[in-house]
């Protein structure tokens, strides 16, 4: 097996009774990647996630992290002590201090005594949840409680990380919050497998993607890549006058496909097939005709469209 | 530094090191030690202890009338224990009674409260984490399934642990003013402290065992423990054949509190308690005819390798089930040996007398065990019903080693369970045949041994029947596989006993003890029923591996 793949798994295939959760899955990840899983309900995301943290056994298929077979069963200690795993439901212990449940485990990890405190204040500051530490669990928030959880899955530095859904009902700036750890932890060199619905999120997040759609992995690749291939260019235009006029504009250059009117606004986002200086060309072109524009931006399609091209497809 | 900063540097240091060892420990023990639990658990001991000195305080002559009175505390020749009193005009009273009955009372709740509340404690604990989600982290930490579950059985019950040690105090001055040596109160405790790791590995094995009933478990486990003390504790204090010379046997000595005879034998006071607890009922009870019973270091000893012997069984299906939750809790291999074991003790038992009548009894009582084991060892040893259908579906995809059909049926991990408990069946049958042969039954030794034949045969069919129910595809088959069970083994008899047919009828034939048939039946009639039942079996597999060849079969993925 190929050393170089932090994550490798083939053949990857789970069953539950008769339905098939992950279907002969095949998946590749470089060390130091950030790798998005993008999925509908269902689509098999937390149990491929599953499998690959050992919490669930593939029916079939070999996984391999860091060129090591790996199975629940191996009880290789030293792969386990490299992996952090964080569910979506993040359970805690109410009972005990902020404190006390990272103690617990930087002990149950065995990260030796006179290294211990420093990593939890690191931790703790990276959470930003260093004043909270002595507050037991169950007065924390919900967005608390997600760091803390965050907290515990890296507290004994796994070069390894599983996210399952990690920033789901978090408000706004507590995404934000964990966006930013991400990052940090992204910089500090460690693989992570994260699945989100939050598509934006994945896509300021993420170096790769894979979409799953029926229990199918149907792309895999770097976000670059992904881009490059399947989002097309468009242009979103914005006027203050007759949309008429302005689609009569658009209709004269052969480099617009098509475009739909952004519902309840005069904003429409148009499908382009030229380049960036043909959009500059376009641009000149409805100013020269009078058309009063507010907006002009050429863009690509993001990854949310991306991902409901490509999964339709699949589905279809 | 003064000594007492000394001490408090040394004990944190030493809790420190404690928890290096075990962090499972030091966590429960900082979620439960909390200043409100420990004066409950403190005040609830001290007003127990005080229960029970007062009970027996109140059972000494008042020294307010001197009318004539009756006290079981009062020296007296005559039986009626009238009291007298001395030449000072005080009571005349057997101070050492006193204190060695406040000191039974106070072992007996002892090991009441120890076993039934850290049962319930444990199990509790356990599930709570099962249901939280918590279990799979510490599943996944590096530490080993000794260290955690240890942890976990000296740090759940710890309030418990503090109220039982508030207890020291009175237990030892009550053991020693009642003269007990000092060798028997180590022995005793030694024995409680088995017990206790025995029973609450027993907890958490129950705790992990996938069931439906995960909220009754904690009444359901304590409950059982409470009936098992009930039974053996009102056996050994007030029954006067305290024991019974059969398999019964090992149940009754599995109770800490069979010890305490040993103490009121050795106090010289064993003629206030007239036959019960008596030591002289244990020095009656053998173990392949060696009275292992006799002395009390003897009895101690033997007692600690029994609780050795099954608390090493229960830690295999611990750590195998703690390490991966879609495993039976035994591998097969496993079972083997630990049928083996089972059979040593169980065979051990019964053969505790040579007089015909009462050996062919025993043997009987031995059939009841073997199948109380094996429906056991069936539930033990069926994987899940989503394992059997991968099994059946991609055996061919799998090992080298795997897809050799009989080695994965008498080993795999993922195969049916039903070869393995026919191979564990045929261990116990070869182990007891010797036993038959050389004991004089009054029915002759070849009919028992068709009756054994015949009993194990109708196991492996009660075992195959509930393979088959688990691999139908109703939501609730393990209940029904349940029933279906216990519908076999109690209703034939129930209805037979019921409807008055003598107990050694051929009707007999069709319950889960066809030994007793044996008797009277013609040789033809036995091998007509050996038959009736192979065929039976043939049929029942052939339904199995039918469908399991419908589980193998692909179909069309149904994606969630």
């Amino acid at each position: 097996m190929r050393p170089e793949f932090a994550i490798a798994a083939y053949g990857l295939t789970k069953r539950f009774d008769n339905q098939i959760s992950v279907n002969d899955l095949d998946l590749e990840i470089k060390s130091g990647e950030v790798y998005g899983l993008i999925g509908a309900n269902g689509a098999g995301k937390t149990t491929l996630i599953r499998m690959l943290a050992g919490v669930e056994e593939p029916t079939l298929g070999e996984i391999y992290l860091h060129g090591n077979l790996f199975s629940r069963d191996s009880n290789n200690l030293t792969i386990k002590r490299r992996i952090g795993y964080l569910p979506d439901d993040y359970p805690l212990y109410d009972d005990l201090t902020v404190w006390d449940y990272l103690d617990y485990f930087a002990r149950l990890y065995r990260i030796p005594a006179s290294r211990r405190h420093h990593r939890i204040y690191e931790v703790l500051d990276l959470i930003q949840l260093g004043n909270k530490r002595k507050s037991l669990i169950v007065n924390l928030s919900r967005g608390m409680k997600q760091r803390l959880s965050l907290a515990r899955t890296i507290i004994h530095e796994p070069i390894l990380l599983f996210l399952d859904e990690p920033v789901s009902g978090l408000d706004p700036i507590s995404r934000r919050q964990f966006r930013d750890i991400i990052k940090v932890l992204q910089e500090a060199g460690m693989t992570i497998v994260i699945s989100s619905h939050v598509l934006s999120d994945l896509a300021e997040l993420c170096t790769s993607v894979g979409i799953m759609e029926l229990g199918f992995l149907v792309e895999s690749s770097s976000l670059k890549d992904i881009c490059q291939r399947f989002a097309r260019p468009q242009i979103i235009i914005d006027t203050l006058g007759d949309l008429a006029i302005l689609e009569r504009e658009l209709k004269k250059n052969s480099l617009v496909k098509e475009w739909e009117v952004i519902s309840g606004s005069n904003r429409l986002r148009v499908n382009f097939a030229g380049d960036n200086s043909d959009s500059a060309e376009l641009l000149r072109s409805l100013i020269l005709a009078g058309v009063s524009l507010t907006e002009f931006q050429y863009t690509q399609e993001d990854l949310e469209t991306i991902f409901f091209k490509l999964g339709h497809q699949q589905a279809s | 530094m003064t000594n007492q900063h000394k001490l408090l540097v040394k004990a944190t240091k030493s809790v420190e090191n404690l928890s290096e060892l075990n962090p499972q420990l030091l966590r429960e023990i900082k979620g439960r030690l909390k200043g409100i639990n420990i004066i409950i658990a403190a005040c609830l001991s001290l007003i127990v202890q005080l229960f029970i000195v007062i009970s027996r305080l109140g059972r000494l002559p008042d020294l307010n009338y001197e009318i004539k009175q009756y006290s079981r505390y009062c020296f007296s020749y005559a039986k009626s224990r009238e009291c007298h009193t001395n030449l000072l005009g005080h009571w005349d009273i057997n101070w050492q009674l006193f204190w060695l009955d406040s000191f039974i009372d106070l072992s007996i709740v002892i090991i009441i409260a120890l076993l039934i509340g850290g049962v319930y404690l444990l199990i509790s604990d356990l599930i709570k984490e099962q249901q939280r989600g918590t279990l799979n982290f510490i599943q996944f930490s590096p530490q080993s399934a000794r260290t955690i579950l240890t942890g976990k059985i000296l740090g759940v019950p710890v309030l418990l642990y503090l109220a039982i040690l508030l207890t020291f105090p009175l237990h030892s001055v009550a053991a020693f003013q009642a003269g007990i040596p000092l060798s028997l109160i180590v022995g005793f405790d030694i024995t409680v402290i088995a017990c206790c790791w025995l029973f609450y590995s027993l907890a958490l094995f129950f705790s992990l065992l996938k069931t439906n009933f995960i909220a009754f478990k904690p009444w359901l486990g304590s409950g059982a423990v409470a009936f098992f003390l009930l039974l053996t504790i009102n056996k050994f204090s007030y029954n006067y054949n305290g024991v019974n010379n059969n398999i019964l046997d090992w149940l009754f000595l599995s109770n800490p509190i069979t010890i305490l005879s040993y103490y009121i034998n050795d106090s010289n006071l064993s003629s206030f308690y007239n036959h019960h607890l008596s030591v002289e009922n244990l020095r009656e009870i053998s173990f392949y005819g060696q009275h292992l019973w006799y002395g009390s270091s003897a009895a101690i000893g033997f007692i600690l390798i029994n609780y050795w012997i099954w608390q090493h069984w229960i830690w295999v299906g611990l750590k195998r089930s703690f390490d991966n939750p879609n495993h039976t809790n035994f591998s097969k291999s496993q079972t083997y040996w630990m049928t083996g074991s089972f059979m040593f003790y169980a065979l051990g038992f019964t053969l505790q007398t040579t007089k015909s009548g009462e050996l062919f009894d025993n043997f009987l009582l031995l059939q009841c065990f073997l199948l109380c084991f094996f429906l056991g060892l069936m539930a033990l040893l069926s994987p899940k019903y989503q394992i059997l259908q991968d099994w059946a579906r991609y055996r061919h995809q799998s090992k080298k080693s795997q897809r050799i059909l009989s080695h994965d049926l008498l080993f795999g991990a993922k195969s049916p369970g039903i070869v393995a408990v026919a191979i564990n069946l045929a261990i116990a049958t070869i182990y007891t045949i010797p036993a038959l042969l050389i004991f004089d039954f009054t029915k002759s030794s070849q009919r028992v041994i068709w009756g054994l034949v015949l009993g194990v045969s109708i196991i492996l069919l009660y075992g195959l029947i509930v393979q088959f129910i688990l691999l139908t595809r109703h939501p609730k088959r393990a209940t029904w596989s349940l029933i279906t069970v216990l519908t076999l083994v109690i209703i034939p008899p129930l209805f037979l006993g019921i409807a008055g047919i003598q107990d050694t009828s051929s009707a007999y034939f069709i319950t889960f003890l066809p030994t007793l048939a044996i008797e009277n039946a013609q040789f033809s009639t036995i091998i007509t029923v050996l038959l009736g039942q192979w065929l039976a079996i043939s049929l029942t597999g052939f339904a199995i591996t039918r469908q399991l060849r419908q589980l193998g079969k692909s179909e069309t993925s149904i994606i969630n």
